[in-house]
């Protein structure tokens, strides 16, 4: 096995336990996987002519950073967060991981995105779909998340987004 | 007739309807009945101004945005001389799309299914084939993209409507031009939107629309969450250990087709001083005594399909940024409606606060704001089980502080009732909704 066979399989299993801790609501243990200077962050895609280079605004559905995220999750805690009680399922399917840039002490990895929301009685699923670009930085040994990019594939948010991704 | 039946349907829901607006009750059956949001959609929609877009998305000749109306789609579009234009998105010929992209630039439209060409006037000026398909003779099939039968703007949020009789826009908005300029005419620059976030909805139009115009009551129990982990600046709202509302905090208002809920004192206090000073110098004297005597427009509704709202963010660590955010609302049915929100920031602002103030509604109110998650929850659910013959039999109750006398002390148009524990606002929608209804609907 090559060096970089073991990186890619390093960032392959942080994205897909990174994935897990969010769907089985292990939040804490989740933030533990950013950096503290992390952003994160869900632009707004427009329908755009293809010769475009942007079809993304300024503006996104998400705009965290390690602050915001930590209050989102500091929310959660407490007894009053009706969005998220009862809360709604979530499945994270993240596939076609690859390591796009190696740099000092990051990788700028790309991964996909099919996120599977299920709520209240619900029989359907509410479908997103989208790549990430990721900054993964190593701290300490360990990789953290220090950018997230979430380009989604629709226009439209069918749901509150009251979840992560 | 199928459609009288309908019509007569609707009219039976109308009648329960105002059969209920003096005790302050609205039947739970209007927030899903098929046949009433008919009735809704011609009469009300279709007949009075439907705000579309604010013109500084549209900044430079030949930016256009397109915006759903109904079931139609106008395109916005500021032509070579800067002037924005409201055209219908459908080609005079067989009718195909001539914008199929949301916003772009565009000194030409040209329809995909014959080539027939349109400058961003809306003028048809290509054809191919034109002498020998058609000689002389275009009026057979038209010589423009057709415009908005009327359009008109106000602080430059862009209005149409598809009624040629409709009363001029500042008419219709009246009043409450007063207090709209709170948000969208108090810079000498003018107010820029920014966005707007898209989401699509299972609630009803109209259960957005009571609350935002004015239920102040909701804060300190659907809020809970948000404002007990420091999100959103409090101060002059609620607060304390039970998180407790202060009747006295503010008045519900109400002006021509508007509702709007003061909070005590200038709720932009944190925004830079040039911001500060455009605001001196844009409202009025009479404005400014508004906000001595009742504080700043906040949560606020226009009917049928702004809303606005003038907040206070904690986005970092101590922190305050007010901003403002507006909404408009677009019905798909009685149980579903397409939502865009925008950020609205004056145009003229320092960068860094212009992006402060979009970070503070992006982490409190649209997509995944922390208070839209919360009312979202309330807006679904009070849809979701509104159908049926249970919820015919049903009222929901809008009657707080019913008899409450309006203070006349209070500079300004319309109606200030000097507490925030009054649902006014709510009752004063339903009395122009019935109005607005009936008007058309002899």
């Amino acid at each position: 096995m090559t060096d970089a066979d073991g990186v890619y399989r390093e960032v392959r299993s942080f994205l897909l336990r990174e994935a897990r801790l969010v769907d089985d609501r292990e939040f804490e243990a989740w933030l533990d996987c950013m950096t503290e200077d992390v952003t994160y962050e869900i632009p707004i895609r427009t329908v755009r002519d293809r010769d475009v280079d942007e079809p993304f605004l300024e503006m996104g559905h998400v705009e965290d950073d390690r602050y915001r995220l930590e209050k989102r999750l500091e929310r959660l805690r407490t007894d009053y967060a009706w969005s998220d009680n009862p809360p709604s399922r979530t499945r994270h399917f993240v596939s076609n991981i690859e390591i796009d840039a190696v740099h000092d002490d990051e990788l700028d990895v790309i991964s996909y995105l099919l996120l599977a929301r299920a709520a209240g009685d619900d029989p359907g699923t509410d479908l997103l779909s989208g790549k990430r670009e990721d900054v993964l930085r190593r701290v300490d040994g360990d990789l953290k998340l220090a950018e997230r990019r979430l380009l989604l594939d629709q226009t439209a948010i069918p749901f509150s987004m009251d979840v992560f991704v | 007739m199928g459609a009288s039946r309908t019509e007569d349907a609707g009219q039976a829901v109308l009648d329960r309807i105002r059969d209920g607006l003096d005790r302050g009750e609205l039947p739970a059956d209007a927030l899903t009945d098929e046949t009433l949001f008919d009735l809704e959609m011609e009469h009300l929609f279709e007949d009075q101004w439907v705000f579309l877009a604010h013109e500084s998305e549209i900044p430079d000749p030949g930016d256009y945005v397109v915006r759903s109306y109904l079931e139609e789609e106008f395109i916005v579009i500021r032509d070579e001389s800067g002037t924005v234009r409201v055209l219908e998105n459908a080609c005079c010929h067989q009718g195909m799309e001539v914008c199929r992209t949301e916003r772009g630039n565009a000194s030409h439209l040209r329809c995909t299914y014959h080539g027939w060409t349109y400058d961003n006037t809306g003028d048809l000026v290509g054809v191919p084939f034109r002498e020998q398909a058609y000689g002389d003779d275009l009026d057979r099939v038209g010589r423009q993209l057709s415009p908005a039968p009327r359009q008109a703007s106000y602080n430059g949020l862009v209005f149409a409507s598809l009624n040629p009789e409709v009363e001029p826009l500042e008419d219709y908005l009246g009043d409450y031009r007063f207090y709209l300029d709170f948000f969208t005419g108090r810079s000498p620059a003018g107010m820029e939107f920014v966005g707007p976030q898209r989401r699509v909805l299972d609630f009803n139009w109209k259960a957005v629309m009571i609350n935002a115009f004015g239920d102040f009551y909701h804060s300190m129990v659907t809020h809970r969450s948000a404002s007990e982990v420091g999100a959103v600046d409090t101060t002059n709202a609620y607060g304390g250990e039970e998180n407790r509302i202060d009747p006295e905090i503010g008045y519900h208002i109400n002006a021509g087709p508007g509702g709007t809920i003061t909070r005590e004192g200038y709720l932009f206090e944190g925004a830079p001083e040039a911001v500060k000073a455009g605001h001196r110098e844009t409202l009025s004297d009479e404005q400014w005594a508004l906000v001595d005597v009742a504080g700043t427009p906040g949560a606020s509704g226009i009917l049928p399909n702004v809303t606005i709202n003038n907040s206070i963010g904690v986005p970092g660590p101590e922190e305050s940024v007010p901003f403002t955010y507006a909404r408009k609302l677009r019905p798909l049915g009685p149980r579903q409606t397409e939502v865009l929100t925008w950020n609205v920031v004056e145009a003229d602002a320092p960068e860094d606060y212009k992006e402060r103030t979009r970070e503070a509604f992006v982490f409190l109110f649209g997509t995944s704001g922390l208070y839209t998650q919360d009312d979202t929850v309330n807006w679904q659910s009070i849809t979701r089980v509104s159908g049926g013959g249970m919820a015919e039999r049903r009222q929901l109750k809008y009657n707080m502080a019913l008899e409450a006398d309006p203070d006349p002390d209070v500079v300004g148009p319309g109606r200030a009732y000097p507490t925030v524990l009054t649902e006014a606002n709510p009752r004063h929608f339903l009395a122009k909704y019935v109005e607005s209804l009936e008007e058309a609907t002899p």
